[in-house]
């Protein structure tokens, strides 16, 4: 996965790297999705005699009355990664589409420069409405972890990396500075 | 009184012996107490006019308010639940939203003039703004200016305030922020010559006598406003003629110490203008928000007209339940606006013709109970009664009350349903449920009993319930914590189980009463065999289990022996939200919280709630909890919620169900809600309705109105999926018959097997050259 460094180079951004690096993963996402697509299709060809096969996406409802005919959610992008043999590289760790990009990023923007401003508690309940839109967005947890911070609560901001973290993925910009920011907090 | 004052002098000059002297003495002994009296009578009158006048004169509950909602594009919102939000908030549709609180519908588009509002994080100016919508939600966001707009954020619905015992409330309105006409109709109809008397009007008490004389009754009182503000603000509605004097006199006092324009501010904001249950409606701006869900300011002239009529008798011109008497006494209200000459004539005879505009529904009143309950018990520890009922503060909060809504409709309609089914007697079923944000751990929705409308027990945070199979998890977050030992895979005996504990026999039996042989442990939870969990359980150790409880959020009491490993712990309903939050949120436990935020009357924000969040659990057995709770839903206990859901929503929950089903549960969540139902009889008697055909049900009602989103399908780092044979409880190969995949943690996964068919394989190798990986 190499999304993060890519160089978004359209010289409007003068936001925070994790704002840019979520841009960048909105595009690429497009891109990505017509891979997705590829594999699922290709992977599910031979094997229409068999149950759905969670080949891409981890666990879909497989039987019952939950079974659904296909995703109608556009396909998620796979990040691909080498896993150790003898294990097949199966099934691919998969991110879902950000939601709300526009509206968070646009947040998550602001909460940014009331941080540069000072306004610690502002940028705060900017990142909750951001956090409120898109909780699984791990720049949310950069911004409320790094004001926490700033404020003083070190323990507050540690666990806010620590929830970042365990959203973001291996390579990206964001997953670099909520490392960061974990260094930060004093462990 | 200078003249009695003489005549008490006079009566203690020397004695002269004459028979007009004995009477006088006599009349004078009489008098003098009633002249003391009526002295001390009307300086104590003239300190309780002042003390409550200029002291707590509006003691000003705490306006409580809801999330507001943020609209953006792309966001999958439905155009009704857009309108309903709109109606919630009292904004009124118009040929042009020209002001604020209109709104404009044309084609897929809705132009809104969102009104201006004091958040806590600063004013929002009003603001014109085009929200374009299409079959999947909004579409765009564009502002008058026709630039595109990333956020919209609606006001909050001001859903209640927090009262003193005397149960008054209002919305404190300055005159400066009037509607045009108020106060000219209001001196028009009750007080017309108000600017020129001292508190009281001969000339009105005459008046009122000659019309009362032609209408041969009461037709018209002879009150001035000041008379009706001292009735309002110290004594009771008792029409004795010692009450008649008292309120005169005070009245004069009144006037003797406050302006005109104090007096009619008072008198704005203190005249009782409705009654909701046992609570008055004090004031002009609450009544505007009670009959019209708006703001005062908002009000066109026939609704400015209706309340001015109702300053006559609430009760008796109430538009609600007497339509034709409060229209008439309206349009007499517009009448006299006429007459006077505020108005003209013809303005009168437009505003005439209107509907009485007054909604269905009252506004601005506690309509929910329950949640406002959670809201005061939140507060108690940060603020002592008097702040939050006389200062004005200002509380928001995170109630959804879309969500509330369908939680409400949804529970009266399921226990509606399964009483016909069963023939049970209706309204015996009690219920309770709570809606969270799954990751912010914002309470949304919160309902303590059946029928939500009404205050009383809150089951959702007081009834402390057996929670049965709904603590399972926590036996299997235990064992998965030990990957050396456990992992979905691992076959346990589903056979009988006879333990005793505390010198008693303790032997758990299946819903079904039958034993199922050896299943892995993901069918064991996903069926919510008893017997299986109870030998894993006893495997894994009860302290284990009871530590893995405390994790997740648990407080409260709670006995480490064996009947812990199958529920028999007793919770509320928030509590199991609780736990159950920290599952959804991938083992970060957050206290679940209602309030966002508190500001003072005067703008500053006086305390946070931020959010805040600590990791309990690793994300990788979480992980396998999660694909094990999913299995309730597509394969197990849970599967009849896609009866009501649609099928391709990704859910994960766990039933539970006391014993003698004296209790049915469901906990449950998708990617974004988290919704916990319980269901039962307030004695505790047996009910005949299991987890799975009661909670489940009301749980899927509530889950099918909600706007959720799929949980998705991410694994943490440290999870492989591995092919896996049920039967065998051993490792396999796709494509084998019965294989199926399952995450393990890094180290855990069974060893492959080949498998008869190669195809697969073939097409596993293609997979793996495609992607650069040998």
């Amino acid at each position: 996965m190499s999304r993060g460094t890519n160089s978004p180079c359209d010289g409007s951004t003068t936001g925070p790297a994790a704002l840019t690096s979520l841009r960048v993963a909105v595009r690429n996402l497009k891109l990505l999705s017509g891979l997705g697509a590829l594999l699922v299709l290709a992977a599910c060809a031979p094997m229409q005699s068999q149950p759905p096969a969670p080949v891409v996406v981890p666990s879909p409802p497989t039987t019952g009355p939950g079974a659904p005919p296909a995703p109608t959610t556009p396909v998620p992008a796979p990040e691909v990664r080498p896993v150790p043999r003898p294990t097949p590289p199966l099934p691919p760790r998969v991110v879902p589409p950000p939601v709300a990009p526009d509206a968070v990023s646009a947040l998550l923007q602001q909460a940014s420069s009331e941080a540069q401003a000072g306004r610690h508690d502002a940028a705060i309940a900017l990142g909750e409405r951001a956090q409120r839109l898109d909780p699984r967005a791990p720049e949310v947890y950069l911004v409320l972890g790094r004001a926490r911070l700033a404020r003083g609560q070190p323990a507050e901001a540690r666990q806010l990396a620590l929830k970042g973290l365990a959203l973001s993925v291996t390579g990206t910009e964001v997953r670099q500075e909520l490392e960061a920011l974990l260094r930060d907090t004093g462990s | 009184m200078a003249r009695r004052r003489q005549r008490k002098s006079r009566t203690r000059n020397p004695p002269r012996r004459s028979p007009w002297a004995v009477v006088r003495v006599v009349l004078g002994a009489l008098l003098l107490p009633v002249v003391i009296a009526a002295g001390l009578g009307v300086i104590a009158l003239d300190t309780m006019v002042k003390a409550k006048f200029s002291g707590a004169k509006w003691a000003l509950p705490a306006h409580v308010y809801g999330r507001p909602l943020e609209l953006y594009a792309g966001q999958p919102l439905a155009r009704a639940a857009l309108l309903r939000e709109l109606d919630g908030l009292g904004y009124r549709k118009a040929a042009q939203a020209e002001h604020p609180g209109q709104f404009r519908i044309s084609g897929n588009s809705l132009d809104i003039h969102v009104r201006a509002f004091r958040f806590p994080d600063g004013e929002q100016p009003a603001q014109r703004a085009r929200v374009s919508l299409d079959a999947t939600g909004i579409a765009a966001i564009t502002s008058s200016s026709g630039a595109a707009l990333p956020l919209l954020r609606l006001e909050p619905v001001r859903i209640g305030g927090i009262y003193p015992e005397h149960a008054e409330d209002r919305v404190l309105l300055r005159l400066a922020e009037l509607p045009p006409y108020l106060d000219d109709a209001l001196i028009a109809t009750e007080d017309r010559d108000f600017y020129r008397h001292h508190g009281v009007s001969a000339r009105a008490i005459l008046r009122a006598f000659w019309a009362n004389l032609r209408a041969g009754g009461i037709a018209q009182g002879g009150s001035t406003l000041t008379q009706q503000l001292v009735k309002n603000l110290y004594l009771s509605q008792n029409r004795t003629l010692a009450r008649k004097v008292m309120e005169a006199v005070m009245a004069m006092l009144l006037e003797l110490h406050y302006s005109k324009q104090e007096i009619l501010e008072a008198y704005l904001n203190e005249i009782h203008l409705g009654q909701a249950g046992g609570r008055a409606i004090h004031g002009f701006g609450l009544a505007s928000e009670f009959y019209f869900r708006q703001p005062l300011a908002e009000l066109d002239l026939h609704q400015v007209a209706l309340l001015v009529g109702l300053a006559k008798g609430a009760s008796h011109y109430n538009p609600r339940r007497h339509p034709e008497r409060a229209l008439a006494r309206r349009n007499l209200v517009l009448a006299q606006l006429a007459e006077e000459g505020v108005i003209d004539a013809e303005r009168a005879r437009v505003a005439a013709r209107q509907p009485l505009d007054v909604t269905d529904a009252p506004g601005g009143v506690n309509q929910y109970p329950d949640y406002m309950d959670l809201i005061r018990r939140s507060l108690q520890a940060d603020y002592k009664a008097t702040d939050l009922t006389a200062n004005g503060l200002r509380i928001f909060t995170h109630f959804n009350p879309q969500a509330q809504r369908q939680v409400e409709v949804a529970i009266a309609d399921t226990l509606r349903h399964i009483e016909a089914e069963r023939k049970l007697k209706p309204g015996r079923i009690q219920a309770a449920a709570v809606v969270v944000g799954v990751g912010t751990g914002e309470v949304l929705a919160l309902a303590g009993s059946r029928s939500g409308q009404v205050a009383g027990f809150n089951r959702a945070l007081d009834a402390r319930r057996t929670i049965g199979s709904t603590a399972k998890p926590a036996v299997y977050l235990a064992a998965l914590e030990q990957p050396g030992r456990y992992t979905l895979g691992t076959l346990v005996d589903d056979a009988p189980v006879s333990i005793v504990s505390g010198g008693k026999p303790w032997t758990p039996e299946n819903f079904d009463r039958t034993s199922h042989g050896p299943v892995p442990l993901y069918v064991a939870l996903s069926r919510s065999y008893n017997q299986a969990t109870a030998r894993l359980g006893l495997e894994v150790g009860v302290d284990r289990v009871a530590d893995v409880v405390r994790r997740l959020g648990y407080e409260g009491p709670l006995l480490k022996v064996p009947a812990l490993l199958l529920g028999g712990v007793s919770m509320t309903p928030f509590e199991v939200a609780e736990m159950y939050h920290t599952i959804a949120a991938d083992g970060f436990h957050t206290d679940l919280r209602a309030i966002a935020s508190v500001s003072g009357a005067d703008r500053e924000i006086l305390r946070r709630y931020p959010f805040a969040v600590e990791q309990h659990f690793a994300a990788a057995p979480m992980h396998l909890l999660h694909y094990a709770l999913r299995k309730v839903m597509t394969e197990g206990t849970g599967t009849n919620a896609y009866r009501q859901l649609p099928a391709g929503l990704t859910v994960a929950g766990k039933t539970g169900t006391s014993n003698d089903q004296r209790d049915s549960w469901f906990a449950g969540f998708s990617g974004n809600y988290l919704v916990v139902v319980w269901l039962g009889h307030d004695d505790n008697s047996p009910m005949a309705v299991s987890g799975a055909s009661g909670a489940l049900r009301a749980w899927s009602a509530i889950m099918a109105g909600l706007d959720n989103r799929s949980l998705p399908d991410v694994n943490p780092e440290g999870v492989t999926y591995a092919w896996y044979d049920p039967v065998t409880g051993a490792g396999s190969g796709a494509g084998c018959a019965n294989a199926r995949q399952l995450p393990y943690i890094n180290g855990s996964e069974p060893e492959g097997r080949s498998c008869l068919s190669g195809v697969p394989g073939q097409m596993l190798d293609r997979v793996r050259g495609w992607l650069g990986i040998d």
